[in-house]
């Protein structure tokens, strides 16, 4: 990798492909619900909202400590960036330029833009590390991973953070060799904006230090040139201006900086254990699996990403060791240190596993930009087997791209609403992981695809009991005319007309408490995917006292 | 690669496989897709199965994760609560399995078919227990007055527990109490008291049980009056598995007797889960007799309790 210029048409590409996945993401919202975290994210976008409205009023005073304490106490413990883009997109979006009528797309939007602007930077990096098609298969290769399909939808911080590492690491390629104050500074800007978004970005100058390692130890191995300065300018403005830049662009730590930090830190690093189902067992206190990360990966990513992506690995290992050429070094070894480092984690049994593939999504663009090496290798090795026929070497890469994707694309859209709930046919698909024992569902947002049943069935100002949907989701959802205005969420089952029960192992005592006080155990209506249930919803049978067991 | 032998240049057509491989996870994923009955092949079943269902022979359903659509689609006559939550198959003379996609219950996989029919995607398979345990008296079916009394023992003090038939059934949700039904010998003060309600074993499987929380001090006593005995007294014991599965709690004991002449104690745990028990009732097989449990705690703040037993032969 180095610092050239871009091409104007890949500039052009890259926005088309960044727009076309915005475009297909914003139009797929409607059947999706929305997940806990996302209510308490809108929650907090919502006490920025309030913050916006007193920086109108009150001027310089909104940013005294008092207001900052008030407005960005709400879920201090993930930073600023996301919510504060969710708060303006909604803001702005919804209320004042009513481009979104439903206010959940509106929140959703920074987060599916953050998406796209992966897409983007996979498309760039992928052509100039190794041509427009590889470029062009990295980048959809990445957007139609079933999981990140799913996440990028959502007004979180996940897909975010992976795009900010993504686009981080690009940056600081780029900036590695010279001393370009531009991009330096630009690398720098965009390390404080990665820790604005998520924890993730701690690591990230591990990673560097791991990466400025192999890099000038393969150098010294292979007698090659020393690429740039001894420690690049990048690192050194990663180091100095992104701490900076997290400071000024997330007020929560303008005051008590350090106790906040260490806060920051100290919530992260001892971080609750939550329930997670693997392999027919429920995870809740270490040790965790080992093998937890890796198996999920195998199982929620499309078989033949993973192929091209072994291809590329080996392409790129094999460069590493016996390769002449120094100008891929940079680059790959930021490729195989991004993937490296994001799984790095769950090599500990003390890492808690309850969120699933998002915990190691950092890694995916990377995977994928090795995927499309591994699929300039293909191709070029297939072409070797056929005639040269210039219809043929025109039409075969185009015909071999859609061969590789259109399982992955296929995939991601049937995966579409449940999203965690899909499986590769690697582990027999979704009813295959279910006789495995893998994670059916979590988050609560299951209920986006019952909300039509809810509304058909409950009776005028009915109360329903929403299980595993945080009561500010299914707030959304009523704002949004998804469920009917006048249907109250609750926790409490007791007094509730219907109950939703989103299925997990450690969650059955709720389906069972159901039982009793409902005096049923048959669902009305539910949500299978591929014949699989995720999540149902039980009525309380008409005129029956809240009985016992029996 | 042009000088290497003919049989290792054919190895380079092997390059080939990564697009087939994308087009065949496609079409497999789209025959998986598909290969699970949905809940209209579900519904189909109902009158074959309610044909088919026997009084006191639960149904099972394999894979066990498709039993929610069955209950969907076939609805409380094909699941009793009773049976469905029963504490364990051991007094179970027989089952009716409703299997898709090849699959079997484990637990009941030696057990002698009886008959096997299929049905749509479905086989449906009678089973023998092939050695049921023949269950002369459940005591979970005999909670209410007339047949039980309750009573919190302290010393020479007794309190009686009073049957109330309308109070408010509460849960608490995934963290909360268990739920508590509405018919209930309540004793005096909180949580105390004694009724039929679910709790969640070390599987996460519903169990239906007496739920008996023993006081800080003193004991919890239920009495069950003319009790059909055999020779022995099977039961299961435990509490919420997901809410004590810690362990941190002080062990519950639970003794059984009759007439004075005790049958034995059983030392609970609360990580064991719901875990088994058997006492003997030596020289009272074909008698009647009362039964009393007495259930204690030291230190019992939070001991929710529960236990199923069956008197046996």
């Amino acid at each position: 990798m180095n610092g050239e210029r871009f091409e104007r048409r890949d500039l052009a590409i890259a926005a088309a492909l960044a727009l076309g996945y915005l475009v297909v993401l914003c139009s797929s919202t409607k059947s999706l619900g929305y997940m806990r975290d996302e209510g308490f994210y809108v929650f907090c976008a919502r006490a920025l909202e309030t913050w916006f409205d007193h920086i109108g009023t009150q001027g310089t005073d909104a940013f005294a400590r008092a207001s900052i304490d008030r407005y960005f106490d709400p879920v201090h413990e993930h930073p600023a960036l996301m919510k504060l883009l969710f708060a303006a997109s909604h803001r702005l979006l919804h209320e004042r330029f009513p481009l979104f009528s439903e206010s959940g797309d509106a929140y959703r939007l920074p987060g599916m833009a953050m998406g796209s602007l992966a897409v983007a930077v996979l498309y760039l990096w992928g052509t100039a590390a190794m041509g427009r098609i590889g470029g062009a298969v990295a980048a959809l290769s990445f957007a139609w991973m079933p999981h990140v399909f799913f996440h990028a939808h959502l007004a979180c911080l996940d897909v975010a953070v992976a795009a900010m590492w993504l686009l981080t690491s690009f940056l600081y390629a780029r900036a590695f060799e010279g001393r370009h104050w531009p991009r330096l500074i630009a690398v720098g800007v965009a390390y404080g904006l990665f820790l604005d978004t998520k924890h993730n970005a701690w690591m990230f100058p591990f990673a560097l230090a791991l990466h400025l390692g192999v890099v000038r130890l393969v150098e010294r191995r292979r007698k090659l040139p020393r690429t740039g300065p001894l420690v690049p300018w990048a690192l050194v403005s990663v180091v100095v201006l992104g701490p900076l830049v997290l400071w000024l662009s997330w007020p929560w730590l303008w005051f008590d900086t350090s106790e906040r930090v260490l806060a920051w830190f100290k919530f992260h690093l001892g971080h609750d254990y939550y329930n997670m189902e693997f392999l027919g067992r429920t995870y809740w206190k270490p040790p965790m699996p080992r093998l937890y990360a890796w198996v999920m990966t195998l199982g929620t990513v499309p078989l033949v990403t993973l192929v091209l992506a072994a291809l590329g690995l080996f392409d790129t290992v094999r460069a590493l060791v016996r390769g002449t050429e120094s100008s891929r070094l940079v680059g790959d070894v930021l490729w195989l240190v991004g993937i490296a480092t994001s799984y790095a984690p769950w090599w500990s049994s003390d890492t808690p596993i309850f969120g699933g593939t998002k915990h190691w999504l950092t890694a995916y663009p990377f995977l994928c930009l090795l995927a499309g090496r591994g699929f300039v290798l293909t191709l070029s090795h297939v072409r070797t087997l056929l005639p040269e026929r210039p219809w043929l070497t025109r039409a075969l890469p185009a015909a071999l791209a859609v061969a590789v994707l259109v399982g992955p694309c296929v995939m991601a859209i049937h995966a579409h609403p449940y999203g965690l709930s899909f499986y590769t046919p690697l582990v027999g698909g979704v009813p295959g992981a279910a006789s495995l024992g893998l994670n059916r569902t979590f988050w609560g947002y299951t209920t986006g695809v019952l909300a039509p049943d809810i509304n058909r069935r409950a009776l005028p100002g009915a109360a329903i009991y929403v299980h595993d949907t945080a009561i500010q989701s299914w707030e959304l959802l009523r704002a949004d005319g998804r469920v009917r205005s006048d249907l109250n969420g609750t926790l409490a089952l007791y007094g509730s007309e219907l109950a939703l029960y989103h299925h997990e192992p450690h969650m059955r005592r709720v389906e069972f408490e159901t039982w009793v006080l409902y005096g049923t155990v048959a669902p009305v209506a539910m949500a299978a995917y591929d014949g699989v249930p995720i999540a149902w919803l039980y009525q309380r049978p008409p005129k029956r006292a809240e009985g016992g067991a029996e | 690669m042009a000088d290497w032998p003919p049989r290792v240049r054919r190895l380079r057509y092997l390059w080939v496989l990564v697009p087939v491989l994308g087009l065949l996870e496609l079409a497999t994923n789209v025959v998986l897709s598909r290969r699970a009955p949905g809940v209209e092949a579900w519904r189909a079943l109902r009158g074959t199965v309610l044909a088919m269902k026997r009084s006191g022979e639960p149904v099972v359903v394999a894979p066990e994760w498709a039993e929610p659509l069955a209950r969907l689609a076939l609805g409380d006559r094909a699941f009793p609560l009773g049976e469905l939550a029963r504490a364990d198959d051991r007094t179970v003379p027989g089952l009716l399995e409703i299997a898709e996609l090849g699959a079997r219950s484990p637990a009941v996989r030696d057990w002698p078919v009886v008959s096997e029919k299929r049905e749509g995607p479905f086989v449906l398979r009678v089973l023998r227990n092939p050695k049921p345990l023949q269950s002369r008296y459940r005591f979970v079916d005999h909670v209410r007055p007339g047949e039980l009394s309750v009573a919190l023992v302290r010393g020479d003090t007794e309190h009686p527990c009073e049957f109330k038939e309308h109070l408010p059934a509460t849960a608490g949700g995934l963290h909360g109490q268990v739920a508590f039904p509405s018919e209930r010998f309540q004793c005096a003060g909180g949580e105390m008291f004694v009724g039929v309600t679910l709790i969640d074993d070390q599987d996460y499987r519903p169990r239906r049980c007496i739920w008996a929380h023993p006081p800080q001090a003193g004991t919890l006593r239920l009495r069950f009056s003319a009790v059909p005995l055999g020779a022995h007294l099977h039961g299961l014991a435990g509490l919420s598995y997901f809410l004590f599965r810690d362990g941190v709690g002080p062990p519950i004991t639970l003794s059984a007797s009759s007439g004075g002449r005790a049958f034995g104690t059983v030392s609970h745990r609360d990580e064991s889960g719901f875990s088994g028990f058997e006492l003997a009732t030596p020289g009272l097989s074909g008698q009647t007799a009362e039964v009393d449990f007495e259930i204690r705690a030291e230190g019992g703040y939070r001991r929710d309790f529960c236990f199923a037993v069956e008197a046996v032969e």
